[in-house]
């Protein structure tokens, strides 16, 4: 069912579909950017209805070779900081998912995006489902992805103020850029909290004594 | 609506006005889970507004990348947090579904029951708190104590009342305590006889229903546009359930209904949920009567912790409970979207392993997270003191939209 | 310690050393006889007041209800009618920081909603306290990532932390007892507000003005 859906797309795109597989029973079809206005359109107004846009999804492939496993405290996500700067990013780095589903012929597809990491734009589908101005203000907030066109593309979750694009793997995940000054209390004692990734060391005292302490990083 | 006249003396010309701009929230009692909205005024009368959301907004997808899969699991009973079975089932289907197995038969019903529980919970905290901000303050407490008959259901069966982080991959974390179903069945007339309480305060008042029919009115294709799924959108009478249209779990096997709304406004989207919580009750009492004895989780220990006996006694179980914990367990590479019918609507994860023991990537698709955007489009044109009613209706968990 | 206090771990390398982490050096050792001579000097009048503003105060909480996230959840539940909160005293939210005593935060703070915090902080009167409820609120919780600020006490002073994710109704009623107990022994005057030299010297007071302001 949903393959005849793959099938119609291929025929009807023939240069812009680039391939199509399926993983575990959700069908991918991996369509080039410049096309992707025309895609959703013909997807929406076409025989195959797909008038939901279930949800854009982006996943940021930089470390996908690499991110090791340790469990919990030990796991790492942090990017080392030699990698960025010595090793070459994975292209394409960045891969956008379509989910669009029909509810009247209870199909869902999903449209793969790749995009290379100096050219991270895409055309927005805004004009094709309303509900994407917000899917793509997230990611635009989360990934910094430009969508073309798009009426409005500002953060939404996180507040202006705020430097570079969290959901990115080379942003750390307890770098933090308070908009209010933190408060120091000399007499209450912060136990040590788990380490700032990598080996899992847990923060020594002195970290936690120390007036000064960069509250933008490892707290 | 108001007339213009030429001449600017006469008593009823239009006096020189503005409009004018109001700020609600985000620390608002009646916008939970914090959002603000700016909206701008014509007299009393809406003509924009504008939402801001984020101030709830906790890093859930960053933190579950720096988690084993099953660390995932609190992070995302803490999405819609007043469902949170349903989250956890999400969730952990996602997983299953990467790895290509199933749970255990009896896990499956187990998974039907307590996220049926969890949902009659979430719309009861629904219902409850459109009644509250509309001044019906005993519903509220109706829906509460209700809430609460459930609650210790759940607490003596997962051990937790709100935040359960229950499911595990292969099946669920506990089985039913003794004399679970007995209690259960006890306590579930006691629960819809509140409910029919608040069915016969709320439907048929004359108040509740000039509030709330006709306000934030939205036709079914507009709100298929919109990204809308779960009771907003049956509201407008779109016949859109995961559970019907592509049942997981033991859900072909239920006999239940999916009430359909008419108009799509505030009043049908309350009723909606209010028979919602009887096809609930409908699916929990078939569920206790077909669940059938057996393991609840399966019995593979790439996946599944060993029992303790195992760990404690044997070299296979300690290396295998060392491995699950330490590292993690390994997933397949892949990427798949997994969807379920959430309370307020389709509740999807889009999930991405990259073939270690954390998730490479876990998203999270919030069903009110496309129906707050369409909130000004609700709104506009109606008076600021319908914006309660509307936003109440369309139950936005703070923690499901801004994850 | 003496004082009982948990043994204070010493701290190795370059920590600039602060007074409070060593009692009994310094100014710290006057601390105690002064305060002791301060209870001294209070007369049994000002502490008669001070007990009954202190019970007034802690029996009649007015609480603002800072709710985000899924401790609003167990919020409900004791404000509800089963681990009801109104029997002792707390019952009336004030959905205003104008009226409130206690600003209960309610579920996790974000960098994004710090300032609202503050702002709300500072736009209640004397006296007020803080709840943080929650782990969430108290230390940051789970999240310990990008968005969420590790406790509210990184924004405004707290004086009661519920732990508990979310903490069950009957931990949130200890804590509010907690509370109570801490507002009961609090120094409570009829006259808080400290007067400037100014408005001192201008103003001429009755005696028994004098008497109560002290």
């Amino acid at each position: 069912m949903a393959q005849a859906l793959v099938d119609l797309l291929r025929d009807t795109f023939k240069e812009a579909v680039l391939s199509s597989h399926s993983h575990r029973g959700d069908e991918v079809v991996v369509v080039r950017r410049e096309s992707v206005q025309e895609i959703c359109r013909f997807l929406k107004d076409g025989e195959a209805r797909m008038q939901l846009l279930r949800y854009i999804a982006c996943v940021d492939l930089l470390t996908y070779d690499t991110e090791m496993t340790g469990g919990g405290a030990l796991a790492s996500n942090e990017v080392p900081a030699y990698d960025l700067a010595k090793k070459a990013p994975r292209e394409p780095r960045f891969q956008l998912g379509y989910n669009v589903y029909s509810v009247v012929r209870k199909q869902s597809v999903r449209l793969r995006v790749e995009l290379r990491s100096d050219d991270v734009k895409v055309p927005t589908v805004t004009s094709v489902w309303r509900t994407a101005d917000w899917w793509e203000r997230y990611l635009f907030d989360m990934f910094g992805i430009d969508f073309i066109g798009h009426p409005n593309l500002k953060r939404i979750l996180m507040y202006p103020e705020f430097q570079g694009h969290p959901l990115r793997k080379d942003y750390p995940t307890r770098k933090r850029q308070p908009l209010v000054a933190e408060l120091e209390f000399p007499d209450l004692i912060r136990g040590p909290g788990p380490g700032p990734g990598g080996a899992g060391v847990p923060m020594s005292q002195t970290h936690v004594g120390r007036k000064n302490v960069d509250p933008t990083t490892y707290d | 609506m108001t007339e213009h006249h030429d001449d600017p003396l006469a008593l009823e010309a239009d006096l020189p006005s503005s409009l004018m701009t109001v700020n609600l929230g985000p620390s608002h009692p009646a916008m939970h889970g914090t959002v603000r909205l700016v909206v701008t005024l014509d007299g009393e009368t809406i003509v924009d507004a504008v939402p801001e959301i984020g101030f709830l907004h906790r890093g859930f997808t960053k933190s579950s990348e720096a988690s084993t899969w099953h660390q995932v699991l609190p992070y995302t009973d803490r999405l819609n947090y007043v469902s949170p079975i349903l989250n956890n089932v999400g969730y952990i289907m996602g997983v299953e579904k990467l790895i290509g197995i199933e749970c255990t038969e009896r896990a499956k019903y187990l998974r039907v029951l307590g996220g049926e529980i969890s949902r009659i919970c979430d719309h009861l905290t629904c219902i409850s708190a459109i009644g509250l901000e509309l001044g019906a303050f005993t519903v509220f407490l109706y829906g509460v104590e209700a809430r609460e008959l459930l609650w210790d259901r759940i607490a003596e069966w997962t051990g937790a009342r709100v935040t359960t982080s229950w499911t595990r991959v292969g099946g669920v974390a506990t089985d039913l305590p003794p004399g679970f179903v007995e209690r259960l069945r006890e306590c579930l007339p006691r629960v819809m006889e509140l409910t029919h309480e608040i069915d016969v305060l709320l439907s048929r008042n004359r108040i509740f229903y000039d509030r709330t029919r006709g306000i934030g009115v939205i036709d079914g294709d507009e709100a298929l546009d919109w990204g809308f799924t779960g009771p907003c959108l049956r509201a407008c009478g779109v016949n859109y359930d995961v559970r019907k249209a592509h049942p997981y779990l033991v859900y072909d096997r239920m006999d239940f209904e999916v009430p359909l709304g008419e108009r799509g406004d505030t009043y049908d989207r309350y009723i909606l949920r209010l028979r919602e919580i009887e096809q609930s009750h409908r699916i929990i009492l078939q569920c206790l009567d077909q669940i059938p004895p057996g393991p609840i989780i399966i019995d593979d220990w790439r996946y599944a912790l060993p029992p303790k006996k195992d760990v404690f006694g044997s070299i296979e179980g300690v290396m295998a409970h060392f491995k699950l914990i330490m590292e993690g367990m390994m997933v397949p590479a892949g990427e798949v979207y997994v969807y379920t019918e959430g309370a307020n609507g389709e509740l999807g994860f889009h999930i991405v392993s990259n073939g270690t023991g954390k998730p490479y990537t876990v998203q999270v698709r919030g069903p009110g997270f496309p129906i707050l955007s369409a909130l000004p489009r609700l709104i506009k044109g109606h008076a600021v003191a319908d914006i309660i009613p509307i936003f109440d209706s369309i139950n936005m968990i703070g923690g499901e939209v801004e994850q | 310690m003496a004082d009982g206090r948990l043994p204070i771990l010493r701290p190795e390398g370059n920590v600039p050393e602060s007074p409070r982490l060593h009692p009994g050096a310094g100014e710290e050792a006057a601390v105690p006889v002064l305060l002791t001579r301060r209870e001294d000097a209070t007369s049994w009048f000002e502490r008669k007041v001070s007990g009954a503003l202190g019970w007034a105060r802690a029996n009649s909480i007015f609480q603002y209800p800072f709710v985000t996230a899924c401790c609003g959840m167990e919020y409900m539940s004791v404000m509800c009618g089963r681990y009801d909160l109104a029997r002792f005293g707390a019952e009336f939210p004030r959905f205003t920081p104008r009226q409130a005593d206690l600003l209960m935060i309610v579920g996790t703070i974000n960098v994004k909603q710090s300032p609202v915090l503050l702002r709300v902080y500072e736009q209640m009167c004397e006296p007020k306290w803080v709840m943080a409820f929650g782990v969430c609120a108290s230390s940051g919780g789970f999240y310990d990532n990008y968005a969420t600020v590790q406790g509210a006490d990184r924004v405004i002073p707290v004086d009661v932390y519920v732990p508990g994710c979310p903490p069950r109704p009957e931990q949130v009623l200890d804590g509010l007892k907690i509370l109570q107990e801490k507002i009961q022994t609090q120094r409570h005057a009829l006259h808080s507000v400290e007067r400037s030299p100014e408005m001192r010297e201008d103003k001429k007071r009755s005696f028994l003005g004098k008497l109560l302001a002290k």
